[in-house]
């Protein structure tokens, strides 16, 4: 069952929230109750503490006469629950949700100033939420994570084509299908840590063998499935050809 | 020679440099004489007071041996006591305060070596013996001709290129003054022992080790005072830039009082409208109404005070500059601009200019996508977070592209001639060591990121 926690300064609008949220499990029968309610966010941080585990945090972005405001809160919360869902509730003015999804990769947002429009976006926060646990539960995905500064990438394996050595010390950039960023990391690192998908077929390139196309062997170049092009060197010659031809 | 015949020849002489000095001071004074109507009879007595004085002391100066004293302490002597005249004079002239007087009578001796050294340059040896005739005769071609010819395009020179100017600009600031005042008063003593340095210094083959420290010396002062020049130009431009910002944050605050004059307009209307209704009774309308005006409050006011709140948070003017530019140009073009700023910004590892170039090329970017498409947007968020800022551009795709290829040079989803901005981009950022780029495509759209390591 998943613990709801709300945290809203404003009175009334705290148990309208809590309210419909309980009248909704009701109705659809979802795996949820409504765990706390507080205007205090320390309240919320020590529930989470105590009960550790998956959650669903509706917080209210400003919160009057407190030490903290829901982004931070939300960056605590984060500490204690990194896969929880995070659903701002917001009076439209303040609002700066791309920031918050950036960050804190907060679910949704809501705007309270008109009750309709709260009550519509709490029954599609918590539908979306259903839906994506549904989802990860069928999911056969993996993912590659690593940290770029401030924040944690997830990128599918599968559309990764190859990392390279960026010039720089320890720099690696990561070629994917739809991303590409540089980060912090060792080649040899990777190497072990990805496994027999990758292989090293150059000083510089660390190759998703499955991401393969063709090889320009005259020229030593790797041709990937998204039309990019990497060399390889002439020790990872037989290694490679090995692998293209078990494809 | 006697004691006579040689003070004749110095008035003739001083009465020439007298004319010169006076045109010199007419020129780079840049104004007539102190009262001359009302004094010139004064005037023309104290002009002839100061040559027949100048001439008697060089007289006496020569034939004493003065000139003849160890170390040149005479040829010192003389020039000190001859400034102080000229000075007094240039005082009584133009009722400068004395220190700029004593200062413009440096100067203009300095002119007037300089002019006399540049027309001996033609002489043999550089020295005359006046007792004998056919030395006289080259001695007074030489003073009365070719100096006054050097003079004359000298004072020229400095009166063309605008150093009567400077000089009043450094009279002006008064900070500096006495350092540079006693700097310039050791002219005499310093040229004299330049001059013995530069004349018994040691000789090197074709070269003098005093020549080229002095040469290297001048190409410090210019140095210097370009370095200062261009400091200043800097500053200026710096300013400039502030001024447009504000200029431009102004526009945006007026067209926003506008839209509020405008909202306050539609609202009075709308309140005597539901004023009826409510007197009837008509509680369901009253809501209505309640509800649209907040959300119209939002549509037509609240997008403008939110974008300058968040724009408040950027503390950079440079980038707050930048973002003002764009945001003005988004509204011309009609394309939505979404700013988020949830901390301030104070300031980044890059170089401010370095900064606002990748900024304006990823923005650039995303406008040209989106220009003229349906419902075009960008978004952008400048985020700092404990030793990280963020900057992110994002912008809806309305085509495929092929991503790998943005990153070559000359690539571009627009034509040809366009798509040198990434590169460019890519060029700048290699600079730093700080500095994580990175470009994806995320729920069909176009995201651009620059993270800083602070």
């Amino acid at each position: 069952m998943l613990p709801i926690y709300i945290c809203e300064d404003d009175g009334a609008v705290l148990a309208a929230q809590k309210e419909y949220l309980e009248k909704q499990i009701l109705i659809e029968g979802y795996d949820m109750e409504v765990a706390l309610c507080s205007r205090h966010p320390e309240d919320i941080l020590d529930a989470v503490k105590a009960a550790p585990r998956r959650g669903i945090y509706f917080l209210d972005v400003e919160l009057k006469g407190e030490p903290m405001d829901g982004f931070s809160l939300g960056q605590e919360i984060r500490k204690l629950d990194a896969r929880g869902f995070l659903v701002y509730v917001t009076s439209f003015s303040d609002l700066a949700f791309e920031t918050f999804r950036y960050h804190l990769e907060a679910l949704d947002y809501i705007v309270k100033g008109n009750p309709e429009k709260m009550y519509g976006g709490i029954r599609e926060s918590l539908a979306a939420i259903t839906e994506r646990m549904g989802r990860e539960q069928g999911e056969q995905t993996e993912y590659f994570t690593v940290k770029a500064l401030d924040v944690v990438k997830h990128i599918p394996i599968d559309e990764i084509m190859f990392f390279e050595t960026a010039g720089r010390t320890h720099r690696i950039e990561l070629h994917g299908k739809y991303d590409r960023f540089d980060f912090i990391g060792s080649i040899q690192e990777l190497e072990t840590q990805l496994g027999s998908r990758f292989l090293r077929v150059h000083r510089a390139y660390l190759v998703n063998t499955g991401r393969i196309w063709e090889l320009d062997l005259k020229h030593r170049e790797i041709l990937m499935e998204n039309g990019e092009k990497c060399l390889f060197s002439r020790n990872a010659k037989a290694k490679l050809l090995q692998v293209v031809s078990c494809l | 020679m006697v004691f006579w015949d040689m003070f004749c020849t110095n008035v003739a002489g001083v009465a020439i440099s007298t004319f010169f000095l006076l045109l010199a001071s007419r020129l780079l004074f840049g104004r007539r004489l102190h009262q001359f109507r009302e004094r010139r009879w004064t005037v023309l007595a104290v002009t002839v007071l100061y040559i027949v004085s100048f001439a008697l002391v060089g007289t006496i100066c020569y034939k004493t041996g003065i000139f003849g004293w160890k170390y040149r302490m005479g040829k010192i002597l003389f020039n000190y006591m001859g400034m102080l005249g000229s000075a007094c004079y240039l005082w009584f002239l133009y009722g400068e305060s004395f220190p700029v007087s004593w200062v413009s009578a440096v100067f203009f001796q300095m002119i007037e070596e300089l002019a006399s050294s540049f027309s001996l340059l033609f002489s043999q040896s550089g020295e005359f013996n006046l007792e004998i005739f056919h030395e006289r005769i080259i001695y007074l071609f030489f003073t009365y001709l070719l100096t006054p010819m050097f003079h004359t395009a000298l004072i020229l020179a400095f009166y063309k290129s605008g150093v009567g100017g400077m000089c009043w600009q450094w009279v002006d600031r008064n900070k500096t003054r006495l350092r540079s005042l006693v700097f310039i008063s050791m002219y005499p003593v310093l040229s004299q022992v330049l001059h013995m340095l530069v004349h018994e210094g040691r000789k090197a083959g074709e070269d003098n080790d005093m020549v080229s420290l002095m040469f290297f010396l001048v190409m410090f002062l210019v140095l210097s005072f370009e370095g200062r020049e261009e400091l200043h130009r800097k500053q200026m431009k710096v300013k400039q830039v502030s001024l447009q910002q504000q200029a431009a944050y102004i526009e945006t605050l007026e067209g926003l009082q506008q839209e509020m004059r405008r909202f306050r307009h539609d609202y009075k209307n709308m309140v005597s409208g539901i004023y009826l209704q409510a007197k009837e009774g008509d509680l369901e309308s009253v809501q209505q109404f309640i509800q649209d005006m907040a959300e119209d409050f939002d549509v037509q006011v609240g997008v403008q005070i939110r974008l300058l709140t968040q724009l408040g948070n950027v503390h950079m003017l440079e980038v707050k500059g930048l973002l003002l530019g764009k945001i003005k140009e988004c509204s011309r073009d009609q394309i939505e601009f979404g700013l988020e700023v949830l901390r301030p910004l104070e300031k980044t590892r890059l170089r401010a200019t370095d900064l606002c170039r990748c900024l304006g090329i990823l923005i650039d970017n995303a406008m040209d996508e989106v220009r003229g498409k349906e419902r075009p947007q960008i978004h952008i968020m400048v985020s700092c977070q404990e030793g990280c800022t963020t900057f992110r551009v994002k912008n809806k795709l309305y085509s495929q592209v092929d991503f790998h290829k943005i990153w070559q040079q000359g690539y571009s989803t627009r034509g040809t001639d366009r798509g040198i901005g990434l590169a460019s981009y890519r060029n700048i950022l290699g600079r730093y060591e700080d500095v994580f780029p990175s470009t994806a495509i995320q729920d069909g759209c176009f995201v651009q990121e620059l993270k800083i390591q602070e």
